[in-house]
């Protein structure tokens, strides 16, 4: 009896192992480099410095933060890195700069090849010292100080945004606005309104003289002064600040914050009654699917939450484009890891895009190392990985992160291809073959709290292609 | 002689110069110049500063209910509550769990209507659960609170959250007094105002936790709106006054709602404290602990009620604060914002506080659209809250300190 019992332990132990050999080698729509390393036994840390717990950042980094763990587990159970274990290490800072210092300090202790970082922030203050320590740093999107320093003429530099900077979104979307007259008139006049305090980083991002100047050469009026406000601002505390752009004739507001921004904004536009007068434009994070959340309960006259119709940029997959298989198999994990709502915002989606990065850079990057000094031990060929190698990997392999955009550095620019494109937000229709008209027939599923959720679509508007480059100096070359 | 007095007379000297008479009119000067400029950019835009007028006094009411919170709390003990703004975050958040969801575990209800109870009937000493009587209070509240906590239908879910937020806001005052500051008694009054820092760090990562990062909006005034038919906005027409491309003065229902309750919430706290015999026992004890005590009177009950009702304040104002504005990790902000409202008072008067509230709001509003940015909000207050303390450093209405040296 005992034996028999020690046999079915073994057999119930062997099980997961043996599921875990079918399951071994990623599916075809996730291309890698083939493995010329075996690193098994290895791990390779993914180290996020940012801001987890503040109102600030937190609605995107939380969801990214899973995205990692979600991804890390789907990529680790598929082989991982050439047989690399992925764990992820998070230092929170709370959005105190002080403690972003601190983390990248402790973080340094781990002598990592690669960092991530989510705040423009962040990157704007660490931007030196990465230069000196020389340590590669992967952001989404950044502000031009972040990535070229202050005078954004400075060519040296450790950061890498892999999506289109906020400049250059804004500046993609003057081209929108100045190409569609139809809509958005023949005298368009953008009123800006951004993240302001601590956020200016961000919120001001996109800003620029440079900016401004694109937009004006191309016929569409920036108002000359920003509105900031904080994350808390209420509706009605952004009312003046909408009300200030409004009698300077603005037609159009363009809001460069995370998701709450735009719809805050969104319901101050309609609380001062201008909604059929205003269209409303936002960054790649305000077009984050959580807007549909946050707007649950506040419906425009037809129905809809005040968002619908919004205008922004996309420069990645999203989450209702589910003829691609790289987000189908994104729905399917967040599924299966009984990710909410909450979670199922555009980070997420590109914690998985970043884990996918990882394994493409460490593989690239292990057998270039490995033939270059001829190593063979796992635990040696990642030793010798560093900075610099990481760094020569990033600006020398352009790739495709889940085919979901393209990140190219080569060339040596830290600002990626920067592929964009302008797209709407709409809302699903009931029987989800289309666009919601109204309130009446659309699909709304009851979060049982007296609201309910109204579930997001993209339009695209624009094909995938380059954005105008904002740094200082660029227009020239246009 | 003569001679010297006439040099006495011309000599110019800077000690014989009257400073606080310059001073006087210099700031009367500026402030002149400060009103002219204040005229033209009011003339620029008149239906805007008389929207910011409705709004500012509306923000300024949810100002007002988290002011009197932290009032209260001063008042009774002396330390400046630093976690109020966490405070109303988890109790919103708990009144939130209860108005949108049923699936509930049973444990946790009984749990918290127990630990409630218990803590409630022991609000002066432990051994207090041991008298046969306060058993059996504790334990009917228990019963009563577990009822009411899981009323099954949809019509009834205002209840269960009223029930549900009070019972878990009163836990929370009851928690704080009895594990943090009750310890704590007797030891510098700094060291009680960290603690409240430390808790306020705690709420805080407990409800991103429990509740997640994403803003949760509070529906509970739409079912009274469509009840009324009152539209989401009221707007009144300015067109045939003021010409302007925005023609109407809009104020917000929810706001209006939530501003009418925050008064009548006001109302009801200045008659406890003015007609109760537990209002006016905290009154005394807030004058002077010992001297209430050698009367009779029990201190640390009355502390522990004071936490447990400045924890109501809370949940009242996030929840009216939630219901315009949505519940999420911003709220604790609301409550620094109110930390000007009540220095601006003063620390002692809940009157003080009331006013200080519509003040802070209104000046937010008012520098918001005169300076054309969120200026108002960002710096207004504080701007307000130095001349304050500059020139009546007992707030408005606060008392003033005489300390024998």
């Amino acid at each position: 009896m005992r034996k028999i019992t020690l046999l079915l332990i073994v057999l119930l132990l062997a099980l997961p192992v043996a599921a875990q050999d079918d399951e071994m080698g990623l599916p075809d729509f996730l291309p890698h480099t083939e493995c010329e390393v075996d690193l098994s036994g290895q791990t390779i840390t993914i180290y996020h410095l940012g801001d987890v717990s503040s109102p600030g950042y937190s609605p995107i980094t939380l969801p990214l933060l899973a995205g990692i763990a979600d991804a890390a587990a789907y990529y680790n159970a598929h082989g991982g890195v050439c047989g690399a274990e992925i764990t992820q290490v998070n230092f929170d800072t709370g959005g105190d700069p002080a403690q972003t210092s601190v983390g990248y300090e402790q973080l340094k202790e781990n002598d990592p090849d690669l960092l991530v970082l989510y705040s423009s922030q962040d990157s704007e203050l660490l931007r030196p010292t990465l230069i000196e320590d020389q340590i590669p740093v992967i952001i989404s999107a950044g502000s031009i100080p972040g990535l070229y320093g202050e005078s954004g003429m400075e060519l040296d530099g450790w950061i890498y945004a892999t999506n289109p900077l906020y400049a250059d979104q804004f500046a993609d979307f003057c081209d929108f606005v100045a190409d569609n007259p139809d809509t958005f008139g023949e005298e368009p006049v953008i009123g800006y309104m951004g993240w302001g305090g601590p956020f200016a980083a961000f919120g001001l991002a996109a800003f620029t003289d440079e900016t401004i100047a694109h937009c004006e050469m191309n016929g569409v009026d920036i108002i000359d002064e920003a509105q900031t406000f904080l994350p808390t601002a209420t509706a009605e505390e952004l009312a003046t600040l909408v009300e200030n752009l409004v009698l300077e004739d603005a037609t159009i507001i363009y809001v460069n914050a995370l998701a709450t921004g735009p719809v805050r904004v969104a319901e101050a536009i309609e609380f001062i009654g201008l909604s059929d007068e205003l269209e409303l434009a936002t960054v790649n994070w305000g077009m984050d699917s959580s807007v549909a959340l946050l707007s649950r309960a506040s419906l425009g006259e037809d129905g809809l939450p005040l968002v619908n119709g919004m205008y922004g940029s996309m420069p990645f997959g999203w989450w209702t484009e589910t003829d691609d298989p790289a987000i189908q198999l994104i729905t399917a994990e967040a599924d299966a890891n009984e990710r909410d709502l909450t979670v199922r915002g555009i980070s997420y989606i590109l914690g998985w895009t970043l884990v996918d990065s990882y394994v493409e850079l460490y593989t690239v990057t292990a057998n270039r190392i490995a033939e270059e000094q001829g190593l063979t031990d796992g635990g040696e060929i990642l030793e010798a990985i560093d900075g610099v190698a990481m760094r020569e990997t990033i600006e020398n392999h352009a790739f495709e992160p889940m085919g979901l955009f393209l990140q190219d550095f080569e060339g040596g620019t830290r600002r990626s291809v920067a592929n964009n494109r302008i797209v709407q937000l709409r809302f699903a229709n009931a029987t989800m073959d289309g666009i919601a008209t109204s309130g009446d027939d659309a699909l709304k599923i009851d979060l049982g709290d007296g609201t309910n959720y109204y579930p997001p679509v993209i339009i695209q508007l624009t094909e995938f292609g380059p954005a105008p480059d904002m740094r200082p100096g660029m227009m020239d070359e246009e | 002689m003569a001679t010297n007095v006439s040099t006495q007379k011309t000599r110019f000297s800077l000690q014989n110069l009257n400073w606080q008479q310059i001073w006087k009119w210099t700031l009367m000067g500026l402030a002149v110049i400060f009103l002219m400029w204040l005229g033209a950019r009011i003339d620029e835009n008149p239906r805007g500063f008389l929207q910011a007028t409705v709004s500012g006094v509306l923000v300024g009411g949810i100002y007002s209910l988290v002011a009197v919170g932290i009032v209260m709390i001063n008042k009774a003990s002396g330390i400046f509550n630093f976690a109020h703004g966490a405070m109303m975050l988890v109790s919103a958040f708990i009144f939130f769990s209860f108005y949108t969801t049923q699936n509930y575990s049973m444990v946790a209800v009984i749990l918290l209507a127990g630990v409630t109870s218990l803590l409630f009937v022991a609000m002066n000493n432990w051994r207090d659960i041991l008298i046969p009587r306060n058993a059996l209070i504790a334990l009917l509240m228990t019963g009563v609170l577990v009822v009411l906590m899981t009323l099954p239908r949809d019509d009834l879910r205002l209840i269960r959250a009223l029930v549900g937020g009070t019972t878990g806001a009163v836990l929370i005052g009851l928690m704080i007094e009895r594990f943090s500051i009750r310890p704590l008694m007797g030891q510098p009054i700094f060291t009680m105002i960290l603690m409240t820092l430390a808790l306020d760090s705690l709420f805080k990562g407990v409800s991103q936790m429990l509740w997640g990062s994403i803003d949760q909006k509070l529906t509970i005034f739409s079912g009274l709106q469509a009840t009324l038919n009152i539209p989401a906005t009221i707007r009144i027409d300015t067109s045939a006054i003021i010409e302007s491309r925005i023609s109407t003065i809009n104020i917000q229902t929810d706001t209006v709602l939530a501003f009418i309750l925050s008064v009548a919430a006001y109302v009801a706290f200045a008659l406890f404290f003015q007609y109760t015999n537990i209002g006016l026992a905290m009154r005394a004890t807030s004058e002077n602990q010992r001297l209430a005590q050698s009367v009779g009177l029990r201190v640390r009950a009355i502390l522990a009620a004071a936490w447990a009702i400045a924890a109501l304040l809370a949940l009242t104002a996030g929840v009216l604060y939630g219901a315009g504005n949505g519940i999420g990790k911003n709220m604790p902000d609301l409550a620094i914002r109110a930390f000007p409202a009540v220095l601006l008072g003063g620390l002692e008067s809940i009157g003080g506080a009331m006013i200080g509230g519509i003040v802070i709001g209104l000046a937010q509003t008012w520098a918001d659209s005169l300076f054309g940015s969120d200026a108002g909000t960002q710096l207004a207050p504080y701007v307000i809250l130095m001349i304050v303390l500059i020139v009546r450093p007992d707030g408005l209405f606060g008392q003033k300190r005489i300390e024998r040296i």
